[in-house]
């Protein structure tokens, strides 16, 4: 009891706003008042259809379940060179294998998402890509007088040695060493948080890849 | 139109905010609060989403919030956006200040860890000759942690510590795990104590002064809460040199108000107060304002180790799991016993899993590594005392300024040789006792985060006996202004290397009481 009167003595916002739900949200019922409930902080509750909020009363809103665009329709990819972006997929393809079933960096669209994610990102983060993704090419080609897209998997690991090399706080300081651990990085994040790895992994765990809480942004 | 004179403003709803309104509701007064956020409905703003819906799966809008790391696109809306409240550093001086603007403030989020701050962070300078006493002790404020503690329901576990003083828990009684137990037993044999995490359980969701604390003061009906309120300055009067009120925008509309008061109390969290004290131009005879900025520094997996037995899924029931904390055990004798002076915890945990960038190579046999290491591992936080120095300070700064056009903080922060020396010795030290207790140590570093990564940012309007070099009493009333109270973390004069929460709530308390004192005899 205490807890609702505090907080209607001094909310703004009109009850009403409760009957809009906005598509894809999950509906998130209040918790009756004085029951605290034992649900850590951070963990979603879980939507139940009969607890509607005050004033939503008899409406029954349809509820449309969204796909996402990934589904549909496939990145175009307009921020590395065609040469780079193929770099880039091979890469991914060696760094993240699809194996045990379970969809490899390829199968996510990783590159096709790196390549959008890269294009928004501060100037460093660009030049680091686009300079390691040239020096792979700039190795294979002087090696083996091919691009890095068409190496063997045993050619490519000659070139990929840096990834051998023991873990350090502070990144290599050759660019392709530096571009290489930190795709190592980047391209395993973009895969295993891809709806295509997700739906094949389960729900995993809520922290890693799975579902969260999100905030909206605040009026 | 409002031409009310309020008992007692207080700017800020957080943890000293919220606290100083409890005690002070409590006793008849009648308080506005002002807090510069929105009043948030969680159950609106808040909702369950896949990382793959997320506009960035996951990675987050690149550049959006640079200095918090804590931030991810979960929770990228819950910090306040650095477009519209920005603060300047030198490239090669950074700082990440970590701010939260809604009722409750950082106090909805933060990790809960309750600790008793003791006399070796109140008395330091007796202990080794470094910087200032506190002008209180901990038999002072002995008597606040104990009625604080209850309110949040702080659980932990007895050890008799001087460093680290017992509080009313809840009782913490359960069981360490397997690795647990070889960890402890390896500490101890350095005399290194490990106990369990003390950690205020709150209630339901929330430990916070939404929850725990705003709700009694509004039952009280002396308490006024207004929110999305930004405070501009505080004012004085021109024949008294009192505090009478507080010029403040209402972010919502933009309409400039003006709030009478016979007390200013200032709790808008550490810097966001010594902000408003140094725009206002008050209470800084001493020069001191803005100095004296300290936190704890943070090593994040300074060392990450893992339990062999438990590889490849072997690992027996009961092995794995639990986690606890070692405060200071170094310079625990009077003076210096290492090449630095103060102390360092560990906060650390096992049944994790190591980082896959830990692990070397790629591919389908780099995965097969990274899953042997499933829940294999021991990792640490090291959270060390960082030294309050004059020249770690911050000013406004003279020509950038906030959305509402208030001058903001220009900030002046630099680690000292004892931090790093503090680093490394906590890093080693902790790696060594996981070798002693038969863990693989896989790597260890002793990086520290930039300052105020901690988010326990400490000082700046620090007190003190000597209103030459401190711009509070011990009561957290200004020097200059009597009637003018500074009740967050900005009062520190040191910080330890505990979290701060519990003391920042309990001088609150303590100096409201005072206030209502000498409000009642006439005094303020």
């Amino acid at each position: 009891m205490k807890r609702r009167r505090f907080v209607q003595s001094i909310v703004a916002a009109p009850a009403a706003s409760a009957l809009f739900t906005p598509l894809g949200e999950a509906q998130q019922p209040s918790p009756p008042p004085g029951n605290p409930g034992n649900t850590a902080p951070g963990l979603p509750q879980n939507p139940t259809r009969g607890n509607q909020p005050p004033g939503a009363a008899a409406q029954e809103l349809p509820r449309l379940e969204p796909s996402v665009p990934d589904v549909a329709a496939d990145t175009t990819a307009a921020f590395f060179t065609p040469a780079q972006f193929e770099a880039l997929r091979h890469l991914c393809d060696l760094l993240v294998p699809s194996a045990d079933g379970l969809p490899g960096a390829n199968e996510a669209h990783a590159a096709e998402f790196l390549d959008f994610l890269i294009s928004e990102s501060p100037a460093e983060r660009q030049d680091l890509y686009r300079k390691g993704l040239d020096a792979l090419d700039a190795e294979s080609n002087s090696r083996f007088g091919k691009p890095f897209a068409s190496l063997t998997s045993t050619e490519a690991d000659a070139i990929l040695a840096p990834l051998h090399q023991p873990w350090q706080y502070s990144p290599p300081r050759d660019p392709l060493g530096h571009f290489l651990v930190t795709a190592k990085a980047d391209v395993r994040t973009a895969t295993v948080n891809s709806r295509e790895y997700i739906a094949k992994a389960g729900s995993g765990s809520r922290r890693r890849g799975g579902v969260g809480l999100y905030w909206y942004s605040l009026d | 139109m409002s031409t009310q004179t309020w008992d007692v403003l207080i700017i800020g709803s957080g943890a000293s905010g919220g606290m100083a309104a409890y005690t002070l509701t409590k006793k008849g007064i009648n308080c506005l609060m002002l807090d510069a956020g929105p009043l948030v409905d969680f159950n609106r703003v808040r909702g369950t989403k896949a990382v793959y819906e997320l506009p960035y799966r996951g990675f987050g809008k690149p550049g959006r919030l640079p200095h918090v790391v804590q931030a991810n696109e979960f929770n990228a809306n819950q910090w306040v956006d650095e477009k519209q409240v920005p603060y300047t550093h030198a490239p090669d001086e950074p700082y990440n200040w970590v701010r939260v603007r809604m009722i409750g403030g950082k106090s909805l989020f933060w990790a809960r860890m309750s600790f008793r701050l003791s006399d070796y962070e109140f008395k330091a300078k007796d202990h080794d000759g470094f910087g200032e006493n506190w002008p209180i002790s901990y038999a002072d404020l002995a008597p606040y942690y104990s009625k604080v503690e209850p309110i949040f329901r702080v659980a932990g576990r007895k050890e008799g510590w001087n460093q680290l003083p017992d509080g009313e828990f809840l009782e913490d009684s359960s069981p360490w795990s397997g690795a647990m137990q070889r960890f402890i037993a390896a500490a101890e044999k350095r005399s290194i104590g490990v106990t369990k995490m003390r950690r205020a359980t709150g209630r339901g969701q929330f430990a916070s002064s939404f929850n725990l604390l705003l709700p009694d003061a509004m039952d009280t009906g002396n308490l006024t809460l207004v929110p999305d309120a930004v405070v501009r300055n505080i004012t004085t009067d021109r024949n008294t040199g009192l505090a009478n009120g507080v010029n403040f925008v209402d972010r919502q509309s933009g309409r400039e108000m003006y709030a009478n008061a016979r007390v200013v109390i200032v709790a808008a969290s550490c810097l966001e107060s010594t902000r408003i004290l140094l725009n206002s131009k008050i209470a800084n005879s001493s020069g001191a304002l803005g100095h004296y900025l300290h936190d704890q520094f943070y090593i994040t997996q300074g060392v990450q180790a893992v339990v062999p037995e438990a590889k490849d899924g072997k690992a027996p029931h009961g092995l794995m799991g639990g986690g606890g904390y070692a405060p200071r055990f170094v310079n625990l004798k009077k003076g210096k016993q290492e090449d630095f002076i103060r102390g360092y915890a560990w906060d650390f945990g096992t049944g994790g899993s190591p980082d896959p960038k830990y692990v070397p190579g790629y591919g389908a046999e780099h995965e097969k590594a990274v899953r042997s290491l499933q829940g294999t591992g021991v990792s640490v936080t090291i959270m060390g005392e960082v030294l309050p120095r004059h020249e770690n300070y911050v000013e406004p700064d003279p020509s950038v300024t906030d959305a509402w056009g208030i001058p903001v903080l220009r900030f002046h922060a630099k680690y000292s040789d004892n931090e790093f020396k503090m680093a490394r010795h906590a890093m080693d030290t902790f790696a060594e006792v996981c070798e002693n207790a038969g863990f693989e140590v896989l790597t260890k570093h002793d990086q520290m985060w930039p300052p105020g990564y901690s988010i326990h940012e400490l000082g700046t309007c620090r007190m003190g006996e000597n209103p030459k070099n401190s711009v509070l009493n011990k009561w957290n009333q200004t020097h200059d202004v009597k009637n003018l109270f500074v009740v967050d973390g900005s009062s520190f004069v040191t910080g330890g290397y505990q979290n701060p929460t519990m003391t920042i709530l309990s001088l609150s308390m303590r100096a409201s009481e005072y206030l209502a004192e000498q409000m009642r005899a006439g005094n303020v």
